[in-house]
């Protein structure tokens, strides 16, 4: 990547991030800045984001924006202390460093234990396909024409559009002015620079009563079929015209790929066995699948949740310190993995790397498509997605949230009327257990995380391939106003 | 002329202050003709150039208005086990108006070519989106403040106290709390590590092509802090202590011996108050609730819980009309044009009050980020929908409104953006309901309750997405004859905002007043603003009682 | 008076050292507030002693993380050694405005430490003086007296003469045996950590004195208060009656002459202490029986019986808490403590190579929701959990595996079947080794006898009993074989 470009609008290609050799010299600097002897480590993340929101048939925002945030974490013979700036200047840094080390020496915090860990093994050299120049080198000016194009036919048709498009890169490096013998210090993390688009929208009709949303989130723009969106959106708040109102109950439901992965959130974030720094909640009290489940079947045999990172829709960041191979925790409904921090690994299973979490995941489905499912359904409903789901209530997961934008009554084999929301309490481990039908996974709307804290977080990219399913007794409780 | 006799001594005394000027640290210094000063603080007029510049770049690419903000950062964060880290960022950003379209562009550097980059892509992104069908932006007036510069007043600047005290003095609580109980501890909100104070300081410059300039020092202060219990061989039990929560202070926040509508005493005795509370819990049996409709006898903390999930996000303009459509949703008020002045969203109790000026606010400043000094406005008046929290541009949505109504065109200075990296959108300001007229509290309501539930502390609602039905659920209390008689669990309760208002039975009194900091969460991406809700008790009549977690 | 066209020349020369150039931009500068505390504006006593602990802390830490003390030659005037002088001034300075008459007496205790920690002690007298007067009973009167010396003996310097004092009013005021044997027992402890010979005598004697008048009915108090540890603690009194160096010199002349001696001694303590000297259940000169292990690691260490003759053995029976996974929160809480004898033991290794180790554990499952791994799996985990702790090299792991059964999911906790058979050989006729939750340790001389034996927990840091193990197998090690008279004692000084 080119140096900053000092002065004029963007142009593609312009200097927005910084590259490894940035980092690199950037951290070197660091290192020469310490006083005295000891570890200095330190963290730089940057990221840039161009986006596009839109209300009411007209872009409210165009904006590009970008920051950084530098790490630096200074050791001294009685303890640690840390400072962030995001000034990248002599002075600055010279003062984010001192800043550092007056709080080692001031409040020494306790020095790290030793680790009884073994040296990390090589890292894996192969590169999960997480950078799009097509998300990267996307102008200004196609974003504006692109959005126009996904305004313009919900506008022809007198409804209301609002939107948010999204062209994000993030690089984030680690490094320690230590080098042990290996190619990385346990705190280095090889340079990485990923990318992420999303584009998503509502549109509603004039008087509020009538919603329809569609999107998608991937790190590469071309694989982003906005328009395919923005006529799903509009065509689903078409059909939302004139809802009744139905009795909550038990249901058979219809739930396309971006319920589904909705609903899943809260199953997928249980997968792991134990959490480094919270062995204090008592296992029994954090709501995990234990490993007593571990090899007994969970859900449906036609369920696999598994990740590689290699596949090209599913690219998450390389982590040192876990396995970047391909992983499968649930293997035809049995538990077959939980995600584990390297240190238990080490410790308890005879492991040197960590089992990932399923941050990002691909669940298989079958072949049904909806409208097949639809055409087998006596009574049930079909679900766009879902809204406001919280945090599981128990070791079964119950959660409770509501539908949102475009939810069906479906009688014999046809739709039938557009229903008002409902608000939910169900399970996910129960709707993979009631399952009737599955459909062809597809890419779903995941955005990235912590997309601009300016700490760097593991998790930056959190693909899903989720497919659609019916399930029979999905449990809706009560009937919500809200559209 | 030659020089006087060398002497050595004076010599040598020169060059060793010499020496000890150019060792000591410093900062940065700038030359400004012959002297060296150091780098301007926020009010230093360099800082205006700089904007203009900025100014000067967007017009000169096409914009009819634009506006800079730079902000400082600074953070520090404090915890007990003996950390104390800093950080400090700059930020700049500008917003550039093309067409009624908005564009813009911020980054981290402040220097004269940057804000040249940046007011020229800012009016770039704006013209990009610009050619696409008209769009009108209508922005309510202000006066121009040109040189107007404020420093939030605080009583001690927590970044000129010691670390070293404000450890001593929050590990001193930390000790006096454990002392209650072999099990009580204080330690961080979700009770994973020790307590941790935070306190934030924003330099902020704001200036904007019709010549207005201002600039503010703001200070934030919060306690990452609960109280912890866990008695041998039952569950941990975690409460916050919500006097610590967000609030435009200082390190007073902690130190003082009372603040008013915050504590009514020192912070030690408050948290010995929360660990007598638990205590007092622990004594009264665990029961399932009978499901139904009970009368909800609410505590302050609870009621501003619930405004913070109803009527804050409803009376934010740009969500009644759907600029948060694709986020977190719109609101049940949703003609908001004709509604105005008209819908009865509560009962005739019910005055909501938004300011930005409420000294120890989380949302105060003097001027907003469109550079508006926000009027104090009366959102829900007796029960009716009265007015709007606005910033400029949606202001100017309701400028017929206005005029129909009689009421002067203006914004109520919502506009608000974390730090220059975000553009300024819509954030809540200041909120207050308005007490009762007798001086009732919530234990006068509990005593004064035949039959009912206490509801005296929940997570914030989960809400559908258009603040309108919601379910609390949290510390639920039977209540019998005018006494707790047993906790409730497993139990929620559901609420529907008009519905709920307008059964507001009773508030409590002036003393009852209890005002917190919030956290709002908006935008695309995600941004956060704290802002404070002032509310007190409340009896709300007929509020569904269900199970939770019961399925269908 | 200096000339203007002088000032002039220095102040040019001033600003030339000063100069350096600088782009004009903003800039973040992390300033600092001055961090002196004004220590009398502090108005809590807790905020007083979290600055006192504060500033002890920041003095201690450049030293404590870096200073392994646990088997350094015991430094009896470590404990009497003065606070640091800033932790003094500290104290004294945030302490100048309580003084001992108005101080909340609800806290007394903390105002009792602050006191102590600001060389204040007659102020603490004062203090502890006002707090037992005003107690209302009995019962609180001996709380207070029990919180007053844990205080005073958490100071530094210790305060043991206000101890002293304490403990023996009370044993005067009571002349309750029972109470007086606890008061007693831990005031010798106290005086032998310090070196305090005379008053160890003193307190031995009047333990003796004291059990002499005791009833039946009385020592079966005592003996249900301290569960057998009132034996052990006679034999402490022993040692410190007969003195350390004369235990130490029977020692190194042969085994047999320790033991005749401790047995003199034992014989004496029993009569004072009512007992049969055989019954105080301590198996000083037992043959040590042979250690059996399904497993071994090394493996070939299977080979050579254990302990092996010819040389002198330390028998570490390592608890059950150690073997755990590192997962279990009380791993967590318990196990670091393990963690730090196995370091221990090494460190007391390294200064005597001649020392042999052996390690002796059980498998046992998992308290944990876990597959549970099979006998030789177990037995792995065990040795890897023993080697990431760095255990003495040429030391060897006897692992021992044991049937248990497992209660139904998903509690799945294992329930002991039997004790493994170490653990009974090794008991003596007493309960099983690690039947109460911890481990022992067994020092045997060079033909397997056992001349020592104490709570593994006790390896680090104690002076073993007022004698000290680590001179107790220097005395070991310079016996003998011949049976001619010892070598010269070992110079002290710090581990080799």
């Amino acid at each position: 990547m080119s140096v900053r470009s000092p002065a004029g609008p963007r142009s593609s290609g312009a200097d927005r991030i910084l590259s490894a050799d940035q980092c690199d010299a950037l951290a070197r600097r660091i290192f020469a800045l310490a006083r005295g002897p000891g570890e200095t480590r330190v963290s730089i993340v940057s990221w840039w984001n161009g986006e596009l929101r839109w209300a009411r048939n007209r872009v409210s925002l165009g904006g590009d924006r970008q920051n950084l945030s530098v790490f630096v974490r200074r050791f001294t013979d009685v303890g640690f202390g840390d400072a962030w700036t995001n000034q990248l200047d002599d002075g600055a840094l010279e003062a984010a460093v001192r800043a550092a080390e007056r709080s080692a020496q001031l409040f020494g915090s306790v020095l790290e234990q030793p680790t009884t860990l073994p040296p990390l093994p090589p890292l894996d050299a192969r590169q999960p396909p997480v950078w799009s120049d097509a998300t990267f080198n996307l102008p200004t000016e196609a974003r504006g024409d692109m959005v126009r194009a996904l305004i313009a036919p919900a506008e022809a048709k007198g409804m209301l559009s609002a939107g948010f498009l999204e062209m994000h890169a993030g690089a984030r490096a680690q490094l320690s002015s230590r080098r042990p013998a290996g190619p990385y210090a346990p705190w280095d993390e090889p340079y990485v620079a990923w990318t992420q688009a999303e584009c998503s929208m509502t549109v509603r009709n004039a008087s509020g009563t009538a919603s329809g949303w569609a999107g998608v989130s991937s790190y590469d723009w071309s694989r982003i079929d906005a328009p395919g969106l923005a006529a799903r959106a509009l065509e689903k708040c078409d059909a939302s015209q004139h809802p009744v109102a139905l009795e909550p109950g038990r249901y058979t439901v219809i739930l396309e790929p971006q319920a589904v992965a909705d609903l899943m959130e809260n199953l997928v974030g249980t997968l792991r066995r134990a959490d480094a720094g919270t062995w204090f909640l008592g296992y029994d009290d954090a709501l995990k699948l234990s490993r007593q489940k571990l090899g007994l079947k969970v859900v449906d045999e036609r369920i696999t949740i598994s990740h590689d990172a290699m596949d090209p829709r599913l690219g998450i960041l390389n982590e040192p310190g876990m396995d970047m191979g391909p992983v499968t925790w649930i293997d035809h409904g049995v538990l077959t993995n939980l995600g584990d921090w390297r240190g238990f690994a080490v410790a308890a299973l005879g492991r040197n790397l960590g089992t990932r979490l399923p941050t990002g995941y691909r669940m298989t489905g079958g072949e049904t498509s909806i409208s097949e499912m639809i055409r087998t359904t006596r009574r049930g409903l079909l679900v766009t997605r879902l809204s406001g789901v919280g945090l599981p209530l128990d070791p079964t997961l119950v959660e409770e949230g509501f539908t949102r934008d475009g939810l069906w009554l479906i009688e014999n084999g046809r739709i039938t009327k557009a229903v008002k929301n409902f608000g939910f309490t169900e399970s996910p481990l129960f709707v993979l257990n009631n399952l009737e039908q599955l459909g062809e996974p597809v890419p779903v709307y995941r955005t990235v995380w912590d997309a601009l804290e300016l700490m760097p977080s593991l998790d930056q990219l959190t693909p899903a391939i989720v497919p659609p399913l019916k399930a029979h007794d999905f449990s809706f409780t009560s009937l919500i106003d809200a559209i | 002329m030659p020089f006087p006799p060398f002497d050595r001594r004076r010599f040598v005394k020169g060059l060793g202050y010499a020496i000890a000027v150019a060792t000591v640290p410093r900062p940065l210094l700038v030359r400004l003709g012959r002297s060296w000063e150091p780098v301007p603080p926020i009010q230093d007029p360099r800082l205006k150039e700089l904007t203009a510049r900025a100014l000067e770049a967007a017009r000169t690419a096409g914009a009819i208005y634009a506006d800079v903000r730079l902000t400082r950062d600074r953070s520090r964060s404090i915890h007990g086990g003996g950390t104390c880290s800093d950080a400090e960022n700059l930020e700049a950003g500008v917003r550039a108006l093309v067409n009624g379209y908005w564009g813009f562009a911020s980054g981290p550097i402040w220097s004269p070519d940057e804000m040249v980059r940046l007011g020229q892509e800012a009016a770039h992104q704006a013209r990009s989106n610009s050619l696409g069908g008209s769009r009108e932006v209508d922005l309510a007036p202000r006066p121009v403040v040109t040189d107007g510069h404020w420093v939030m007043p605080v009583q001690h600047d927590p970044f000129e106290v010691s670390p070293f005290e404000i450890m001593d003095f929050l590990e001193g609580e930390a000790t006096a709390a454990a002392r209650v109980g072999p099990h009580y501890e204080l330690r961080n909100r979700q009770a994973s590590s020790g307590w941790g104070a935070r306190f934030y300081l924003q330099a902020k410059v704001f200036a904007s092509s019709d010549g207005a300039y201002c600039t503010q020092q703001l200070y934030r202060s919060t306690g990452d802090v609960s109280v912890t219990a866990q008695p041998p061989g039952e569950p941990l039990v975690i409460r916050g202590v919500p006097a610590l929560s967000s609030a435009g202070m200082g390190w007073e926040l902690f130190t003082a011996d009372r603040i008013p509508r915050v504590r009514n005493h020192s912070l030690r005795e408050e948290i010995r108050r929360i660990m007598e509370g638990i205590e007092e819990d622990s004594r009264l049996p665990l029961k399932p609730v009978d499901v139904g409709r009970y009368d909800a006898v609410c505590s302050a903390l609870v009621t501003q819980a619930l405004i913070f999930g109803t009527l804050t996000p409803a009376t934010e303009l740009d969500r009644a009309l759907g600029y948060e459509a694709n986020a977190d949703g719109t609101t049940y008020i949703t003609d908001p044009f004709r509604m105005l002045g008209t819908l009865q969203v509560g009962g005739p109790l019910l005055t909501l009050a938004a300011d930005r000026s409420t000294p120890g606010g989380a949302a105060t400043v003097q001027w907003d980020d469109d550079g508006v000094v926000p009027p104090e406005c009366i959102l829900v008046k007796a029960g009716v929908l009265n007015d709007f929290q606005t910033t400029r541009e949606s202001a100017g949505w309701l400028k017929e409104r206005y005029a129909a109504l009689g009421r002067p065109w203006r914004s109520n200075g919502c506009a608000r953006a974390p730090s220059a990296i975000a553009p300024p959108m819509q954030f809540a300001a200041n909120v207050a309901a308005a007490p009762g007229r007798e001086a009732l509290d919530y234990e006068d309501f509990v005593a004064g309750t035949t039959k009912g539930i206490a509801v005296e502390d929940i997570d914030e609602p989960s809400m559908d997405f258009q603040a309108s039905s919601g379910e609390g659920h949290g510390r639920l209390y039977k209540i019998e004859r005018g006494k707790k008689v047993a906790r409730l669990f497993s139990a929620a309760f559901l609420f529907h905002a008009s519905e709920f208002w307008k059964s507001l039975r009773s508030l409590g009194g002036e003393a009852s007043l209890r005002r917190y900091g919030w956290e709002e969460d908006k935008g695309e991406p995600e941004q956060k603003c704290q802002y404070s809700l002032t509310a007190p008790a409340a009896v709300v009549g007929q509020v569904a009682f269900i199970e939770r977690g019961r399925k269908a | 008076m200096v000339s203007t066209r002088r000032t002039r020349w220095i102040v040019a020369l001033i600003v030339l050292a000063g100069f350096r150039p600088s782009p004009v931009r903003g800039q973040t500068l992390f300033q600092w507030p001055d961090t002196t505390v004004n220590l009398t504006r502090y108005a809590t006593v807790e905020q007083c002693l979290a600055a006192a602990k504060r500033t002890q802390w920041s003095v201690t830490m450049h030293t404590v993380p870096f200073v392994w003390t646990d088997t350094l030659p015991w430094d009896p005037h470590r404990r009497l050694a003065p606070a640091p002088e800033h932790v003094t001034a500290t104290a004294a300075r945030c302490s100048a405005r309580f003084n001992a008459a108005t101080a909340d007496v609800g806290d007394y205790d903390e105002f009792l430490e602050l006191f102590l920690m600001a060389d204040r002690d007659s102020d603490a007298a004062a203090l502890v003086a006002r707090r037992i007067a005003g107690a209302r009973t009995a019962a609180a009167r001996e709380g207070v007296v029990d919180t007053a010396v844990a205080v005073y003996l958490r100071a530094q310097p210790v305060r043991l003469k206000a101890v002293k004092e304490l403990l023996g009013a009370r044993i005067r005021r009571l002349r309750d045996p029972v109470q007086g044997l606890q008061d007693y027992t831990q005031l010798l402890f106290q005086e032998l950590s310090v070196d305090d010979t005379a008053g160890a005598r003193e307190s031995a004697e009047g333990m003796f004195a004291l059990n002499r008048g005791i009833t039946q009915v009385q020592r079966e108090a005592i003996h249900s208060r301290f569960g057998g540890g009132e034996n052990l603690a006679a034999l402490v009194a022993t040692y410190a009656l007969a003195g350390r160096q004369a235990v130490l010199d029977s020692l190194s002349n042969s085994t047999a002459a320790y033991l005749s001696f401790i047995r003199r001694v034992l014989s004496v303590a029993a009569v004072a202490t009512g007992q049969r000297p055989e019954a105080m259940a301590v198996p000083l000169g037992e043959h040590a029986p042979t250690l059996v292990g399904d497993f071994w690691f090394p493996a070939e260490s299977a080979s050579v019986v254990r302990p092996v003759r010819g040389r002198v053995t330390l028998v570490v029976f390592l608890g059950p808490q150690f073997t755990g996974p590192p997962e279990d929160p009380a791993y967590q809480e318990g196990g670091r403590l393990w963690m730090t004898q196995v370091l221990s033991v090494r460190r007391l290794a390294q200064r005597f190579p001649a020392l042999q180790v052996i390690f002796a554990a059980q498998t046992q499952g998992y308290y944990w929701y876990d597959t549970v791994p099979g006998p030789a799996q177990e037995a792995d985990r065990i040795h890897a959990a023993v080697e990431a702790q760095h255990p003495p090299p040429g030391s060897v792991l006897a692992v021992s595996t044991t049937p248990f059964w497992r209660l139904p999911a998903p509690d799945g906790r294992r329930v002991f079947q039997t004790a493994v058979t170490n653990d009974t050989s090794y008991a003596f006729g007493g309960l099983p080794i690690g039947s109460d939750g911890g481990g022992k340790v067994f020092l045997l001389d060079r033909d397997g006898t056992i001349v020592w034996v104490g709570p593994t927990a006790l390896v680090a840091g104690i002076p073993g009993w007022g004698v000290g193990l680590d001179r107790m197998i220097d005395a070991l090690l310079r016996q003998r074989v011949d049976g001619s008279r010892p070598g010269r004692p070992a110079a002290p000084g710090p581990g080799r």
